[in-house]
This record gives structure tokens, C-alpha cells and sequence, in this order.
């Protein structure tokens, strides 16, 4: 049999602290972080980091998280994909499609 | 109600791509390049081109998803290489062997091996920090692809736990694992910014 400690390790204490995060935790696991972290400070010190982490994540991103392309944009893309197809035909991929891009640039204006 | 037949028709025009995918690849772009707009919508509109034109070749392996962001950022560190702003890879770290951080942080016994440094106190003012969004940016670099994605979605986007493991395919419990790997190394990749904790002149 697997022999079971009292306390989590501070392994597995990370994983919890990561887990909180994502899920609702089990009332044991909730329970055992809780202790572990009243003894531990380097993972006090982690769990800090963690939420510190998804602090500056979503502060950083949030302007960004609601941001679309113009919809000229997309009309002119989707002109170019069509254009794009013409050229390549089937099976003559260029999947860098770069050269491509700078060709159609410059035969646009 | 969409029949299935209009549903496969409409799946491979340019316009139903650009619906789908265009728009989070332009937020992922934006966060990578740091709102940069005019390079980012450069960028995006590679990126659908490449993928639209080689498309045919994707059919049936990998999400289409995953597939189009792995194009993507293959430009941004193209673009990045370019600026001479090498991208760190921290550690030896494709998908396979995925507890080497676990190994290198903890001791046999589940202690820490290299204790957690002092940051992550103050929110506030490192928010405007450029060096810190940098150095953030270099650290999601170094991460494996399958925790990029669960890190991205989960942290930039902040879509729900269930709806990133719908979107990466992978169970719950999986997607939990990968956030952990993901933090773990993205903090430990951090404390090189970080040398003293958390007081900077």
C-alpha cells in the first residue's frame, strides 16, 4: 500500500495552488493546501506569484480581448484568399505564401 | 437551421474562415506584438493567406484551430528574429518529457529544490513596465505549443476552464495539468527578471 503522509508535499501543493485557479477543488485537497501553506512560505511566496501571474495576464490582455478587424479589412482578405486560389490551383501550396504577399501588394496599387 | 451539406460548403469559403478565425488571431497577434495594430493585422492576413493556399494539405490532421495559431506565431518569431530579438527557449522543452521542470524545481522528497523568489507583490505598477511585458512575452515563448494554448486561452482570454479543454481537446483534469506546467515554468522563467524579488529602482 501506498504509504500516505499527513501533510501534502510543497509538489503537490503547487499543483494545488494552480488548480484553484482552473476548478472547484475537493474539500480534502482545499483543506491540505490550507495547511500546508500555514507551515510553508516558498509556497506562500508561489501562490503569490500565481495570482500574480493571472493579474498582470488579464490586466496586460484586457484591452485586447475584445479587439475585431475591420470589416474592410476582412472583405479585402477575403478578395485576396480567392485571388490566391486562382494562382496556386490546387496543390501548388506555397504555405509560406509570402512571397505571394508582397506580389499581390504591389500588383494592388 | 443550416443543413450539414451547407454547413461543409460554407466551412471552406475565405468568408466563413475570416469569420471563424480571423478576429482571435488578430487578439492573439495584438497581445504578442503588443498592440501593435497595423503589424498585427499584417501578420493575421499572412497567416489566413498561408493557411487558406495550404489547406489542402491540413485537411483531417490537426484542428484547424491549432494549426492556423501554430502559423501565426511562427510569423511572430519571424518577425521577432528579424528585430534581432531572439526568443528565449527556456530549457529543452518540446512536448515530450514534460515534467523535466517539475524534476528540476522539487527534490526527491517534494520540497522545493529552487525556492520561489520574492515578487509578486504588486500588481500595480508593473503593469506599464515594458522590460516586464517583454520579459513575460519571451517566457510564453518557451513554453511547450500544448501549454501555450492552454495558457492563452485560459490567462489572455480568460474563457472558462471548460471551455478551453473543449477547445485544446483534452479533458479537464488534463488541462489542468498543462496550466500547472505552464505556470510553473513561466514563474520560474520570470525570476531571471526578477534577481533581487521584487524591489527595482
Amino acid at each position: 500500500m501506498k504509504r500516505r503522509h499527513f501533510m501534502m508535499t510543497c509538489k503537490e501543493a503547487a499543483q494545488s495552488i494552480s488548480r484553484t485557479q482552473d476548478l472547484r477543488l475537493p474539500l480534502s485537497e482545499r483543506i491540505g493546501l490550507r495547511m500546508h501553506l500555514l507551515f510553508c512560505a516558498s509556497c506562500r511566496q508561489y501562490d503569490r506569484q500565481v495570482r500574480w501571474l493571472h493579474h498582470i495576464f488579464s490586466t496586460v490582455a484586457a484591452p485586447w480581448r475584445e479587439a475585431r478587424l475591420g470589416d474592410e479589412f476582412k472583405s479585402r482578405l477575403c478578395q485576396q484568399m480567392r485571388r490566391y486560389e486562382a494562382k496556386a490551383g490546387p496543390g501548388e501550396a506555397n504555405p509560406e505564401g509570402k512571397r505571394d504577399a508582397t506580389d499581390s501588394k504591389s500588383t494592388d496599387q | 437551421m443550416k443543413t450539414p451539406t451547407a454547413e461543409l460548403a460554407e466551412s471552406s469559403s475565405p468568408e466563413s474562415w475570416v469569420e471563424r478565425y480571423g478576429d482571435a488571431l488578430f487578439r492573439h497577434a495584438l497581445f504578442r506584438l503588443n498592440g501593435n495594430k497595423a503589424l498585427a493585422e499584417d501578420l493575421v492576413q499572412e497567416t489566413l493567406l498561408a493557411a487558406w493556399v495550404g489547406r489542402k494539405e491540413y485537411a483531417g490532421a490537426a484542428r484547424e484551430q491549432t494549426w492556423m495559431f501554430g502559423i501565426l506565431e511562427h510569423k511572430i518569431l519571424d518577425h521577432f528574429r528579424q528585430q534581432k530579438r531572439h526568443p528565449q527557449v527556456y530549457l529543452e522543452d518540446r512536448d515530450g518529457g514534460e515534467d523535466e521542470m517539475e524534476q528540476l524545481l522539487f527534490q526527491a522528497d517534494g520540497r522545493w529544490a529552487l525556492r520561489p523568489g520574492n515578487w509578486g507583490r504588486n500588481p500595480e505598477y508593473l503593469a506599464e513596465d515594458q522590460d516586464l511585458l517583454q520579459a513575460i512575452q519571451r517566457c510564453f515563448e518557451g513554453l511547450p505549443k500544448a501549454q501555450q494554448m492552454a495558457f492563452m486561452h485560459r490567462e489572455w482570454y480568460g474563457e472558462d476552464t471548460a471551455c478551453c479543454a473543449r477547445l485544446l481537446e483534452v479533458s479537464i483534469g488534463h488541462l489542468a495539468v498543462l496550466l500547472h506546467r505552464a505556470r510553473l515554468r513561466i514563474a520560474r522563467c520570470l525570476e531571471a527578471y526578477f534577481p533581487q524579488g521584487e524591489v527595482r529602482s
